[in-house]
């Protein structure tokens, strides 16, 4: 209660002290006289609430109890404007609530003079209602209304005797009404029980203080604004005390319901004005920003001017802590001391170590920068307009940052008291990992300008006009990242490593995020990770299979792009999306997704993926028509989008990417690499690849090679002979390289051929391919071997090695079972030999001169 | 017993499973005792596996009920059914028949059921592939015995894959008008038997079907092991359960040597305390191990054909 007023006091002082700084005491006890009267009247109006009705507080120094409440709100509310006018509208908000409840009154006794039930019981509801808001609005209860009630009360006592003893019933609806009310009025006077009874005590009383208040209610109104001095202390600097009286307060609500934040902001925004200690300024911004974190936790993200002021904020506690570094610092690991208002003990180096964390603010802030981009229709200019606060931020991070190193000792950067200032380089890496080295480069720009002259990072140097753009991009992300890596915290760690993986493959260095990957050994262990984590890993995942495919790696691409790029879940594994089908997003689902301009672009993906696909499997489905049974899912895919595409009745021209790699996959399959080349290269999305004339040129390449071993595979048997130069012509390729392709080919046993160098030409053998009915020969001998396999184990009682042991151990307790047992192997036994003694007769025959390719088979697999 | 066919319904099934092929094809036949006179296709689709569905059971008594009003008293003998490579068997065909069979009990004719099997894809070398068979009677015995499928009853009535069906001879039989047709025809010999072509396509999906069936027994394997491996962890506790009981018997005999049989625990009780897991139907199995048999034996039998013609083929060349 008091400080509640202490604060009314406070935020008033605000307009008022420069006046109030020379008033005379005299006048101070004139105002706080006529304080007291205001309270006295406004009392006699609205009994104040039941806990502090007698409260003993009055006596010292004329402070405001019951009306404070209103009184409090006022001034919080003209903080910023013109005080009279606000409290005249205060006032008359007031005033038209009593002018209602009276007239609400009248028509209640009027009605009840009249024994019209049904009025009464209508308007006494609404009378209730009225008094309820009243309440909310700290108003307290008015005393014409405990007297109306009083009244009610004493009425249906009256007209229940009456009917008792007249014995006419009353009109059913009437009845009914006058039931509701009873019941109703019994509900109310139980609440009020205390103050009915002392009006029923002394009625005259009561009245009497009822009908001073319409002329009371007025009177503070107009001169009573400077009432705002009345207590002396208001005046000139506020006291430690004080200020931290608010603080405890605020401290004590935060979390409640019905808690008017916005004035408690504007509160201690008052304050700050007002001190310039830097221990009360420091107390007082820790309590602030989360206070505006607070006020819009609940809505979809703040306000952007919300935003910048808690920006503002944070940049000030900063330059404050700053500016008495040698005397404060604000740490987590600081030791809360038993009272807000004491100073903690100064460490070995003077400073005074408090409690609080400035990470936690800074993250927060970015979270509210991440969430507005969230809910922000990326496409609109809003997006645009949002993202260019993200330099503020990452200066703000910077910054923060930088307090952090010269709080903390680069010695125990790896320790517990280093988690902050990780936590703040984590934010850093966030920012800028996913970004070309230009534009990290512009951010840091900024940033080292906004910070000026004098800063000076531990961890990595300032950026400066003379550094190279593209290494200090690299070292800055490393520097960032071997701070995380000596983090005790493995999360630290593991979103480091994949963000630097996520850099170095988003900036053409193939093989060395690859080998980061491989050695982070990350791959194991993802599954347990929380999704955030794992979201991460998919794009690094998924940029690493981008970049293989820049730098010509095809198998390779292929390989790490496929899991995502086939999967019907690919938005969600990306955290770029919901799944479609999902039926309600939780808050947490729509937290996890990327803001949009992190997103990695799902058609270049695609794209991507279906090239490196076309690239290996048109060779190989030519190699082996029976190619698709046998391989692993992997490719899978592809073939099902190719049959898809040529089950097609109608073809049109090509119109999505995909349509234009399935084309390109059929000019292929015909030995049209020139075709190929052309739809491939004309699709569009390739624009979005920063050196998309080389992996063009690289495309190309790729298709006469592939083009030339599809070639070859198809048109094998139909030839004896093959002219190499003929061959480069047709592929536009160096004699040399054909030479080169064929070779391999032929070592790989793909192909039965051999090089006759003298002629120039690649002589085919034929006649060693295996037929399908030796294919299946050797099949049927898997299977036969596997049903022995299975015999075996029957014959063995289930069981698959120790057949022997375990019929010993049997033998001695279940000789009678043991019978059961061996029929049971007889007739189990049967079809088998049945099926082998038909098997081996059918297989010799195709196991000859077959064994070299059985054998690969085996090797393989 | 044999069984005695009208050519005229030879000549039907051939053409029918011909012009369902590769499919499978099935449909009801009728006749008088040992002969069968007429033969119809289910309408419908022919699917992969030719079953005899319920569905077909309105169709079938429909063409019973036409026959009678052309005043021909033929009645119900069995199916006919096309499989390539001996693919008929299955347990739905079975237990058609075993229901056929039980509802012709009941209406007081005791004779068999009929299945007659063509096999088309031998149709493409001129050679008829037809045979009749019927329920052998040891699958008769178990299929109505109260234990069914299980190990024990199989050996009791010597039922293995072998024999759950039985062949009949068949005999095709000639109307004399035909016969007199045929006397008339000058039958040219086309030297169609001295055709070398191999057959090697239909070995193809014999062999697929192989291995699908070998999939599945290999599966229905794996749940016998199962079973067996349960049941091999239960056997230690009844004999350890009756080791327990005989030193409580003598004990109680010490203590009290008047006790009778009735108040010792008998050994034979310990079912009550253990409970063994139930046998899996071996009806499955039995099926599949038919099914691999008709594979392998039709294998062997074209393989033996085929290998005849590459030695002749061989030797004439003088390779």
């Amino acid at each position: 209660m008091t400080s509640r007023f202490f604060a009314a006091g406070y935020s008033d002082s605000d307009s008022a002290s420069e006046e109030e700084l020379v008033s005379s005491s005299e006048e101070e006890e004139q105002l706080g006289s006529s304080s007291d009267e205001d309270q006295s009247e406004s009392d006699s109006e609205f009994g104040s609430d039941s806990d502090d009705s007698d409260d003993s507080s009055d006596d010292d120094g004329g402070r405001i109890r019951g009306p404070s409440y209103f009184l409090k709100k006022s001034h919080d509310d003209d903080d910023s404007s013109d005080d009279e006018d606000t409290k005249k509208v205060v006032k008359s908000a007031k005033d038209k609530m009593f002018d209602e409840l009276s007239s609400c009154i009248d028509i209640v006794s009027l009605a009840q003079l009249d024994g019209d039930w049904i009025k009464v019981s209508s308007e006494f509801d609404r009378l209730v209602r009225l008094v309820n808001r009243a309440q909310q609005q700290n108003m307290g209860v008015p005393k014409i209304y405990i007297k109306a009630v009083a009244q009610l009360d004493k009425a249906i006592t009256d007209v229940q005797e009456a009917e008792k003893e007249s014995k006419k019933n009353m009109n059913a609806s009437v009845a009914k009404s006058f039931n509701i009310v009873r019941q109703r009025i019994k509900k109310v006077a139980k609440e009020h029980s205390a103050q009915i009874q002392l009006f029923r005590a002394d009625e005259d009383a009561f009245d009497r203080e009822t009908s001073e208040t319409p002329s009371g209610t007025a009177t503070p109104s107009i001169d009573g604004f400077k009432v705002v001095g009345k207590d002396g202390k208001a005046t000139g600097t506020p006291e430690v005390a004080d200020v931290f009286k608010t603080l405890e307060t605020i401290l004590a609500s935060r979390g409640k319901k019905n808690v008017d934040l916005a004035s408690q902001i504007a509160e201690l925004e008052g304050l700050l004005l007002e001190t310039t200690v830097p221990f009360q300024l420091i107390s007082i911004y820790l309590m602030l920003i989360p206070l505006r974190f607070d006020l819009y936790g609940r809505s979809a993200y703040m306000p952007v001017a919300e935003w910048k002021l808690a920006e503002k904020n944070i940049t000030a506690l900063l330059a404050v802590l700053e500016a008495n570094a040698d005397k404060y610092a604000v740490t987590e690991t600081g030791v809360a001391t038993e009272d807000l208002s004491i100073e903690p003990k100064a460490n070995d180096k003077g400073v005074k170590v408090m409690i609080g964390s400035v990470a936690s603010l800074v993250e927060r802030l970015d979270d509210e920068l991440t969430k507005s981009w969230q809910s922000i229709d990326p496409h609109a200019t809003e997006y645009v307009e949002r993202l260019k606060d993200e330099s503020l931020i990452y200066t703000l991070i910077v910054k923060c940052q930088l307090y952090y190193e010269s709080i903390t000792p680069a010695s125990e950067f790896a320790t517990v008291a280093g988690e902050q200032l990780a936590r703040v380089v984590l934010r850093r890496l966030d920012h800028i990992y996913f970004k070309p080295s230009k534009l990290i480069i512009y951010s840091e720009e900024v940033a080292w300008t906004t910070l000026g002259g004098k800063a000076e990072s531990v961890v990595f140097g300032k950026y400066s006009a003379s550094s190279e753009d593209s290494k200090y991009a690299s070292g800055l992300i490393d520097a960032l990242c071997s701070v995380l890596y000596k983090q005790p915290n493995s999360v630290f760690r593991k979103r480091a490593v994949l963000s630097h993986i996520y850099y170095y493959a988003f900036n053409d260095e193939y093989f060395k995020a690859r080998d980061m990957l491989l050695m982070s050994h990350l791959q194991s262990a993802i599954h347990t990770s929380d999704t955030q984590l794992q979201v991460l890993f998919n794009r690094a995942l998924v940029q690493l299979g981008l970049c293989a495919f820049r730098s010509g790696l095809i198998a390779e691409a292929q390989q790490a792009l496929q899991e995502i790029a086939t999967s019907p879940r690919q938005k969600e594994l990306l955290g770029q999306g919901a799944q479609r089908f999902q039926q309600q997003q939780t808050q947490v689902d729509k937290q996890r997704l990327l803001p949009f301009h992190m997103h990695i672009n799902l058609e270049l993906l695609e794209c991507c993926f279906y090239t490196a696909s076309l690239l290996i499997e048109v060779p190989a489905i030519a190699s082996s028509p029976e190619y698709s049974r046998k391989r692993q899912q992997s490719t899978r895919s592809f073939r099902r989008t190719l049959e898809y595409h040529e089950r097609q009745i109608f073809e049109g021209p090509p119109e999505n990417t995909r349509d234009y790699i399935m084309d390109a996959s059929v000019a292929l399959q015909k030995g049209d690499w020139l075709k190929a080349s052309d739809l491939l290269n004309s699709i569009k999305i390739w624009g979005l690849l920063k050196n998309q004339d080389s992996v063009k040129a690289m495309l190309r390449e790729k298709l006469q090679v592939e083009g030339l071993r599809t070639y070859l595979f198809t048109c094998k048997s139909y030839y004896e002979k093959l002219s190499i130069a003929s061959l480069a012509a047709k592929f536009e390729l160096p004699e040399r390289k054909v030479n080169a392709v064929i070779s391999k080919m032929i070592y790989s046993e793909e192909i039965n051929a051999a090089l006759d160098q003298k002629a120039g030409c690649i002589v085919f053998i034929q006649g060693v391919e295996i037929t399908k009915l030796q294919e299946l020969a050797l099949t049927l001998a898997d299977k036969a071997v596997q049903m022995a396999e299975r015999n075996e184990r029957l014959a063995a009682g289930g069981h698959q090695n120790n057949q022997i042991g375990h019929q010993g151990n049997n033998n001695s307790g279940n000789s009678n079972n043991t019978h059961a047992h061996n029929s049971n192997s007889n007739i189990k036994l049967a079809p088998v030999t049945g099926a082998l003694q038909s098997a081996p007769g059918t297989i010799s025959g195709a196991l000859n001169g077959m064994d070299r390719k059985y054998r690969k088979n085996h090797s393989r697999k | 017993m044999s069984v005695e066919i009208n050519s005229s319904v030879v000549l039907k099934l051939v053409r029918v499973s011909e012009d369902a092929f590769p499919h499978s094809i099935s449909g009801p036949v009728y006749g008088f005792e040992n002969s069968v006179s007429h033969v119809y296709a289910f309408p419908g689709n022919h699917s992969e596996d030719a079953t005899v569905r319920p569905n077909n059971v309105k169709f079938q008594s429909e063409v019973l009920d036409l026959l009678k009003q052309a005043h021909i008293g033929a009645t119900a003998k069995g199916w006919f059914i096309s499989a390539v490579g001996g693919k008929f068997l299955s347990q739905s065909l079975l237990e058609s028949m075993l229901s056929q069979r039980a509802a012709k009990q009941e209406s007081g004719d005791d004779s068999p059921v009929l299945l007659l099997v063509h096999d088309p894809s031998k149709q493409q070398q001129g050679i008829l592939s037809l045979g009749a068979f019927t329920l052998s009677e040891n699958f008769l015995n178990v299929a109505t015995s109260k234990e069914k499928y299980t190990t024990k009853n199989l050996n009791a009535n010597d039922l293995s894959y072998k024999n759950i069906l039985q062949e009949i001879p068949i005999k095709v039989h000639n109307p004399h008008l035909i016969n007199l047709t045929i006397q008339e025809l000058t039958i040219e010999d086309d030297h169609n038997i001295l055709n070398l072509s191999n057959s090697a396509t239909a070995a193809y999906t014999t062999i697929d079907q192989l291995f699908e069936t070998v999939d599945n027994f290999n599966y229905n394997q794996g749940n016998f092991h199962y079973y067996q491996r349960s049941l091999s962890r239960e056997l230690p506790k009844i004999s350890q359960w009756k080791q327990k009981a005989k030193l409580e018997n003598l004990n109680k005999l010490k203590a009290n040597p008047e006790l009778t049989e009735k108040d010792l625990v008998s050994l034979d009780d310990w079912s009550k305390h253990i409970k063994l897991p139930t046998e899996p139907s071996r009806f499955e199995n039995l099926v599949l191990s038919g099914l691999l048999n008709n594979y392998c034996n039709d294998l062997e039998s074209s393989g033996v054909s085929e290998l005849l013609k590459t030695f002749s083929t061989q030797k004439g060349l003088d390779i």
